[in-house]
């Protein structure tokens, strides 16, 4: 029997269970999301149904994340049904109940009226005079809506939306939502609390004396940064969205007794018709906002300090701040400005002077460095001093490679050598970086002895390189 | 005129140089010389205050023409008839400046730079520059000119400091030249020199500022007069044998005895590489007055499109003209001469009468606004 069911074993034919996935070509089954377009739908007064299509909205039975929560306020006397709608992690705990649900659902001796107290019709022009004692009441009914805003909310910041696509925007940017049966408003309710990266030092843009601050991805964040260091009320921050999809947050900062109000026109005009599902970098703005994308050179300047912005906008420039990113745009931008640095204002003119001369000399070098080593050395080597070039020729003997080759081959070198540096995670870098200066220790070591100078000084340069990084 | 191709001040300044100083690289100090010999520097200075005098009365009556330019002013004056020809006539002149320059150019540089380089793909490159570069718009080459042009100004400059121990000031006497006669009266010939006066004529609708026409061309042309001077005093004072030898391109002899100290020396190379950029730019923008002449004189919406077709047809100008004889008689007088009669005799008689007949205009509606009767308080009045 055993060599029975070793023999069909051996022979038979087992299925490939091996579990194989293929995109077709065609969708087959339906979105889970919707279409958002159609979120223009007004709210209803009834909160059956808004609270029915919220839940399909934003799929509340799987959104782990999405809160609706049922409740009965009392307003003068009545319970109504009310519903809050938020998400999860994006509102602060304590001020959603010490300030919208305590407020709400606690008996409010202000919110009820007794037999005993009586309603004056008419009331004395001003109160403070009346000396009576009696007790004023609002002769006119006011609204619900009205009542529930002024008087039944103890919060700084609360919007009304009459459409789901405003109310919903507030709820993704973690405002909480509060819907009231026979009110055909939401109230969205300012109760922010999801954690972002604290204000922290500048990563790339360092300075000895200066500002050590720098922006964050949190946009109302940057904009108080900006707010205490310009401290002037002509300071205009003007919000905007742009994306379909994202609606991410804008703000175009400006002074408005300094910027040119045509600058100010054309970038906003620029935003607000950029056509997008999602923007969420401040590369991808300026490349949809600038006027050439085929030009390499750029015609906005990236920073993350708030002092640089905020030189900037006193100079008449407009500051664009994105929500989610912690680099800011100033427009325009010219070609100086990005051989200027944020020191430059800390030191005295005649050094920084001196600096900037240095840095247009080291941008001459750095491009066309390369180029005049090939021509000269291939075609004009009476520009070099005689003793010069027999060094250089000496010096070129052994190797192979044509002139032009070498210098490809460097450039390409220093290009992988600077992406490796940004991408190769840290436990490796330091592994990699050690076996790189053993290397060129030991090469240094061979090229001594071997008494090939040029060498040895290449060497000992990388060495020194390695170890000081 | 597009809002974009404004210029300022100091870019319409730059903007006329350029013509001077690529002058200057191509011999016209020596030409000067070979006229007046000693006497080049009291005939630049006599010549160039008769320059200056001239674009101050051209500035002046360009104040009744604000946004016009000659093409403009004779359409003015004779309709679209002269308009025509003195468009074509400009066409003509500009194009055969192209051609000398590119033609004189390339004998130094095939020379020194591209010695084993077929002629043909030499012009090639000159032609391909110039006519990509007005493709890209007015605006790239009126900032990149405003980059090239200091640049190169400095590096004339810097050969003072380079030939400083064999300069011998005697070399300038007799101060007055060969006689007086050359110097002073047939040597005011020597006006041509400026040429760069006949793109002043061309520069007021690119002007952002329309009062700074004056304030531009005198201030372009003293600059012109003072770096023409420089170069010729350095010829003079370097070279003995300046006023009778026959090479192409003198300014070429100075940077070839450049020194700076023991570690620079053979720097041609350099400069001759300054002196390409310097003639790619002149180049672009006479091929840019060349096509705004065309669009005028055609009515042509955009001229950009006609860049690489007026580069073909200069392109087989150039390869025509291979003869150094003919090179020599259009660099030469027929240069001097069409600088003469189109730019300080034409065109400046066509803004005089311009001006007098806008005068007479203006004065004729005056006087029939005079006749005319006026109605005031239900009384009718002649006056």
């Amino acid at each position: 029997m055993d060599f029975k069911n070793k023999f069909s074993n051996i022979f038979s034919y087992n299925e490939n269970k091996k579990y194989s996935y293929q995109l077709s070509e065609t969708q087959v089954s339906n979105n889970i999301v919707e279409n958002s377009e159609d979120n223009s739908k007004k709210i209803s007064n009834k909160l059956k149904e808004n609270q029915e299509y919220i839940t399909v909205k934003y799929n509340a039975l799987i959104n782990s994340d999405i809160v609706l929560r049922n409740l009965n306020i009392n307003i003068k006397g009545k319970l109504y049904p009310a519903l809050l709608f938020y998400i999860d992690g994006m509102v602060d705990s304590d001020i959603l109940n010490n300030c919208i649900i305590k407020p709400l659902m606690m008996k409010n001796q202000n919110n009820t009226f007794s037999d005993k107290e009586s309603i004056i019709t008419t009331p004395p022009k001003s109160i403070s005079d009346d000396k009576s004692g009696n007790k004023y009441r609002q002769a006119n009914n006011p609204s619900i809506s009205d009542y529930i805003y002024n008087c039944l909310i103890p919060q700084n910041s609360i919007a009304v939306s009459t459409d789901f696509s405003d109310f919903f925007q507030k709820i993704n940017s973690g405002f909480t939502g509060l819907l009231i049966d026979s009110i055909d408003t939401a109230f969205c309710i300012e109760a922010k609390g999801f954690s972002a990266r604290s204000v922290e030092k500048p990563s790339n843009e360092i300075v000895v004396r200066g500002s050590q601050e720098a922006f964050v991805e949190n946009i109302r964040t940057n904009t108080s940064m900006l707010r205490r260091l310009i401290n002037n009320e002509n300071l205009i921050i003007e919000q905007l969205s742009v994306g379909k999809l994202t609606k991410t947050s804008i703000a175009i900062c400006y002074m408005g007794n300094i910027t040119n109000n045509d600058l100010v026109n054309e970038v906003r005009y620029r935003i607000s018709n950029i056509e997008i599902d999602s923007l969420l970098s401040s590369d991808s703005l300026d490349q949809l906002i600038q006027d050439k994308t085929s030009s390499p050179f750029p015609e906005l300047m990236a920073t993350e300090r708030p002092d640089r912005a905020s030189t900037s906008i006193l100079e008449g420039r407009v500051v664009i701040l994105i929500n989610g990113t912690p680099y800011s745009l100033i427009a325009p931008a010219v070609f100086i400005d990005f051989l200027s640095s944020p020191e430059d204002l800390n030191q005295k003119y005649q050094y920084a002077n001196l600096i900037k001369i240095v840095r247009v000399l080291a941008f001459i070098v750095s491009l066309f460095l390369p180029g005049l080593y090939v021509a000269i050395i291939n075609f004009h080597q009476e520009l070099i001093p005689t003793d010069l070039v027999f060094a250089i020729a000496a010096g070129r003997k052994s190797i192979p490679f044509p002139v032009i080759f070498e210098i490809i081959i460097m450039e390409i070198s220093f290009e992988l050598i600077r992406e490796a540096s940004l991408r190769i995670p840290t436990p490796m870098g330091s592994t990699i970086r050690y076996n790189w200066w053993s290397y060129f220790r030991r090469s240094c070591c061979i090229c001594k002895y071997s008494k090939s100078d040029i060498n040895y000084y290449c060497c000992n340069y990388w060495y020194m390189f390695f170890c000081n990084s | 005129m597009n809002i974009d191709n404004k210029i300022g001040a100091k870019e319409a300044i730059l903007f006329i140089l350029i013509v001077t100083i690529n002058k200057i690289i191509l011999n016209l100090p020596k030409s000067i010389i070979r006229s007046t010999s000693t006497g080049a520097i009291v005939n630049l200075i006599l010549t160039g205050l008769i320059v200056i005098f001239f674009v101050l009365i051209v500035s002046c009556l360009f104040k009744n023409f604000q946004n016009d330019d000659i093409i403009d002013i004779s359409e003015y004056v004779g309709g679209k008839f002269l308009k025509s020809i003195v468009g074509i006539i400009y066409i003509i002149f500009f194009s055969t400046i192209i051609c000398t320059v590119i033609l004189q150019f390339i004998s130094l540089i095939k020379v020194v730079y591209f010695p084993k380089s077929p002629f043909v793909f030499v012009v090639l490159f000159f032609v391909a520059a110039m006519s990509t570069a007005n493709y890209f718009g007015n605006k790239s080459i009126i900032k990149t000119n405003s980059l090239i042009v200091p640049v190169i100004m400095f590096s004339l400059i810097i050969m003072f400091f380079g030939i400083t121990n064999q300069i011998d000031v005697n070399r300038l006497f007799p101060i007055f030249g060969k006689d007086y006669k050359s110097t002073f009266v047939y040597g005011l010939q020597n006006i041509y020199a400026f040429g760069g006066v006949g793109y002043v004529f061309f520069l007021m609708p690119f002007l952002k500022n329309k009062k700074d026409f004056k304030k531009v061309s005198v201030s372009a042309i003293v600059f012109s007069i003072l770096f023409l001077i420089f170069i010729t005093a350095l010829l003079l004072l370097t070279f003995p044998f300046i006023s009778y030898s026959e090479e192409m391109v003198s300014v070429y002899l100075l940077v070839r005895v450049l020194e700076f100290g023991e570690f620079l020396q053979r720097t041609d190379a350099l400069f001759i590489f300054l002196w390409i950029l310097s003639s790619f730019s002149y180049l672009s923008i006479t091929l840019m007055f060349v096509l705004n002449t065309f669009k005028k004189v055609t009515n042509i919406s955009d001229s950009r499109q006609m860049s690489f077709s007026f580069g073909c047809i200069l392109f087989g100008v150039t390869l025509f003209l291979n003869n150094q004889y003919i090179i020599d008689l259009l660099e030469g007088p027929i240069y001097k001469y069409s600088i003469l009669i189109l730019i300080f005799f034409i065109s400046f008689a066509l803004l005089l009468i311009a001006n007098i007949k806008k005068k007479l205009l203006t004065s004729n509606i005056f006087k029939k606004t005079k006749n005319t009767t006026i109605i005031t308080n239900g009384i009718i009045r002649q006056k």
